[in-house]
């Protein structure tokens, strides 16, 4: 679908992108995760086409051909939500995606229909004639989210698409992407939020520093960096103060604390996805 | 594309109050204050000032001027001769006059006898000021119904104009070209006044009331004067009034206002995420350029157009030229493209394009005559606003509605105003197009 080959941009004396390579799988939600700073959004740019590499290519796989994004034609496949909400708060709803769908050729009956169901789909149809200005932060999510839906990409890359919404809102921009992939779209799901993407990705790349640092299935993630599981365990002698130790496989461990006996209460807890990502990225503070 | 972009930054315009006072409200309220103000508002009787020429001399003309000047509805001046008449009216010191040919009392006392034949008066009256000619024939012909009014109430009046008229409708009716029972009705008619008169000297020593007189309505198919009119048209040397040169001062804040406003506007697109959006999209950098600039364009030419329409509807400014004044209106809009693309090329941010081109604009505004008109600044001050490009859209728009410049005089404001525009969207396009 899309494939970042060895992918370099440097901004002075700031190596934002370094040597990046990854591919996209047709039809997979396939998730970007890291820290400020990382490179994610100088990579996002380059892939739709905003920014040229220094060095490297980004190569979009259509009609059995290999063509950049800078190429207006080949840019019609792509809908970007990026983070900043770019939309125009003083027309409505409605007017955002037809004066889109107008840039991509789509005009007449056939936009305002597109438009509706785009509409539809992101649950604002009620408010279809309201200007966007009036709308909440997850509202305007969402139609940021249609903006980029409403010519039928195959790839739509989203950027934060969830920062500073509700929970309703960020759950039904999760029904979208899930939408989005039973019908065979691509999307790149770019989030600070771990659970989101165990949720949504079927694979997750991990960036750092403009490198990429480990990519695969969040269980393959998991399995490869996530470290090994804690056992949390619970005495009768000291109520509420909880013991944990590392295990590489609790059962047995677990077996032996219960025969030891006063055993209050046990957890195994299973590694997740932000033990890989502070396990890659470290925990110092980025700013 | 390029249209799409356009039509959705104007619509973004028409729903930006502040933008919209700035690009609309403000310069008409500008161009009419001014223009009253120079106007002299409030100086002056306020009357419509007339030449009048009394080439007949006789009683009923010299009561027609004293009636006239006791009205007090014209500032009259008398004048000796036709031409000297005509010639208040060239050089503006009257907007019209009034020519009482010889033979005008004559025609007035055979009037009864000929109603075919009304004493005629001549209107000689600027072309451009048909709302003024049409308020002098008015007032001309009131006040003719008030002459004949006050001749048939007042029996001694009446018993003049018979004496006259008694005489030729005999010779008129022996001739067979009358009613043969005109000559005695009149007479019967002569009898009935001479009672009346003495009637009236032995009850009252007050005349009839001339003021009941003047208020005599105009009968319908009757008309007591017979009023032709004459166009004068006097050279353009000058505005024709003050609308005339604050108009086209307002009419350069609206479109600073306009094109500032784009000038904002294309940065905030960049500040806001919608530019990126917008490069996404099949749209490459020059398609947005152009885009904004078209809406731009179009916004100059809408504000030119309202502004001009206004002019004319209500403030009596007449476009002497309007082939020149479309150059002009062209020119124009087209520099103020260019111009709020350098402002956008040189801001990095749309209240720096506001603060920026506002300031660059304010001092050029000052030096090119849209604050204090160029006539009025001192000689150097004149040569210095040639740095203005406001200076050369001024006096290319003047051009088109009074000032007499030929086409050889006005090229070089429209060649510096298209050269401003291309030069302008040159940069913002290269700008942009390289810009990260």
């Amino acid at each position: 679908m899309l494939e970042l080959r060895n992918l370099r941009k440097r901004f002075g004396s700031l190596t934002a992108v370094d040597g990046l390579s990854l591919a996209l799988r047709p039809g997979e939600v396939f998730g970007l995760l890291g820290p400020n700073g990382a490179g994610k959004s100088t990579t996002i740019s380059m892939m739709v086409g905003l920014l040229e590499p220094d060095e490297g290519s980004v190569v979009l796989h259509h009609d059995n051909r290999e063509h950049s994004p800078q190429h207006a034609h080949v840019r019609a496949m792509l809908g970007l939500a990026p983070q900043s909400l770019a939309i125009y708060d003083e027309l409505s709803a409605i007017e955002n995606l037809r004066f889109f769908a107008n840039l991509y050729g789509i005009r007449g009956r056939d936009a305002i229909t597109r438009a509706q169901n785009a509409l539809a789909l992101t649950g604002l149809s009620d408010r279809a004639h309201d200007r966007a200005k009036v709308f909440s932060g997850g509202m305007k999510r969402r139609l940021n989210l249609a903006c980029a839906l409403l010519h039928r990409p195959r790839l739509v890359l989203m950027d934060e698409p969830t920062a500073g919404v509700d929970p309703q809102s960020r759950n039904a921009l999760f029904d979208i992407v899930r939408t989005l992939q039973a019908d065979g779209v691509t999307v790149v799901y770019c989030t600070h939020y771990m659970e989101e993407a165990e949720k949504l990705c079927d694979r997750v790349a991990v960036v750092d520093r403009g490198r990429l640092l480990a990519i695969g299935t969040v269980h393959e993630l998991i399995n490869a960096h996530g470290g090994p599981s804690e056992l949390v365990l619970e005495h009768d002698s000291a109520p509420g103060t909880l013991a944990r130790s590392p295990v590489t496989d609790p059962i047995p461990e677990l077996a032996a604390a219960i025969a030891k006996g006063g055993l209050r209460s046990a957890t195994i807890q299973r590694p997740t996805l932000e033990n890989v990502f502070l396990n890659l990225t470290g925990r110092s503070l980025r700013d | 594309m390029i249209l799409a972009l356009a039509i959705k930054d104007l619509r973004l315009l028409s729903r930006d109050v502040t933008a919209l006072f700035f690009t609309f409200a403000f310069p008409v309220i500008f161009a009419v204050f001014f223009g009253m103000m120079f106007s002299g508002g409030g100086r002056g009787s306020g009357k419509l000032a007339l030449a009048i020429v009394d080439e007949d001399r006789s009683a009923r003309s010299q009561a027609l001027v004293q009636r006239l000047t006791d009205s007090g509805e014209f500032d009259l001046s008398p004048a000796d001769s036709a031409d000297a008449a005509e010639h208040l009216v060239l050089t503006r010191k009257a907007a019209a006059f009034i020519r009482i040919p010889a033979g005008f009392g004559k025609a007035g006392e055979s009037f009864l006898l000929n109603p075919g034949n009304a004493p005629a008066l001549e209107v000689g009256v600027d072309p451009s000021r048909q709302a003024e000619s049409g308020m002098i024939q008015g007032i001309l012909t009131k006040h003719a119904f008030a002459d004949f009014g006050e001749a048939m109430m007042n029996p001694a009046k009446m018993r003049q104009q018979l004496a006259t008229t008694i005489p030729l409708a005999r010779v008129a009716a022996a001739a067979g070209a009358g009613p043969k029972s005109l000559p005695d009705f009149l007479t019967q008619l002569d009898r009935f006044m001479g009672e009346m008169e003495r009637e009236t000297a032995a009850t009252t020593a007050t005349p009839s009331d001339p003021a009941s007189a003047t208020t005599t309505a105009p009968a319908a198919g009757f008309n007591p004067v017979n009023i032709t009119t004459r166009d004068v048209k006097p050279p353009r040397t000058g505005p024709t009034n003050a609308f005339a040169v604050s108009f086209p001062q307002g009419i350069i804040w609206g479109v600073m206002g306009a094109s500032m406003g784009f000038a904002g506007s294309l940065l905030s697109e960049r500040k806001a995420g919608t530019l990126a959006r917008l490069l996404v999209a099949p749209a490459n950098r020059r398609h947005v350029i152009m885009g904004k600039a078209l809406g731009c364009l179009i916004a100059c030419l809408l504000v030119i157009l309202l502004m001009l329409s206004m002019a004319v509807a209500f403030f009596a400014v007449r476009p002497g030229d309007p082939l020149k004044l479309a150059a002009a209106i062209l020119a124009t809009s087209v520099a103020f493209v260019g111009l709020m693309m350098i402002v956008s090329c040189i801001a990095r941010s749309d209240q720096g394009a506001s603060g920026l081109g506002w300031g660059i604009m304010m001092v050029l505004a000052m030096l090119g005559g849209a604050t204090v008109p160029l006539f009025a600044m001192p000689a150097w001050m004149q040569q210095v606003s040639d740095i203005s490009p406001i200076k050369w859209a001024i006096l290319a728009i003047e051009a088109g509605l009074w000032r007499p410049l030929s086409w050889t005089e006005v090229a070089p404001a429209l060649v510096i105003l298209t050269t401003i525009g291309v030069a302008g969207f040159a940069i913002g396009l290269r700008f942009f197009r390289t810009a990260p």
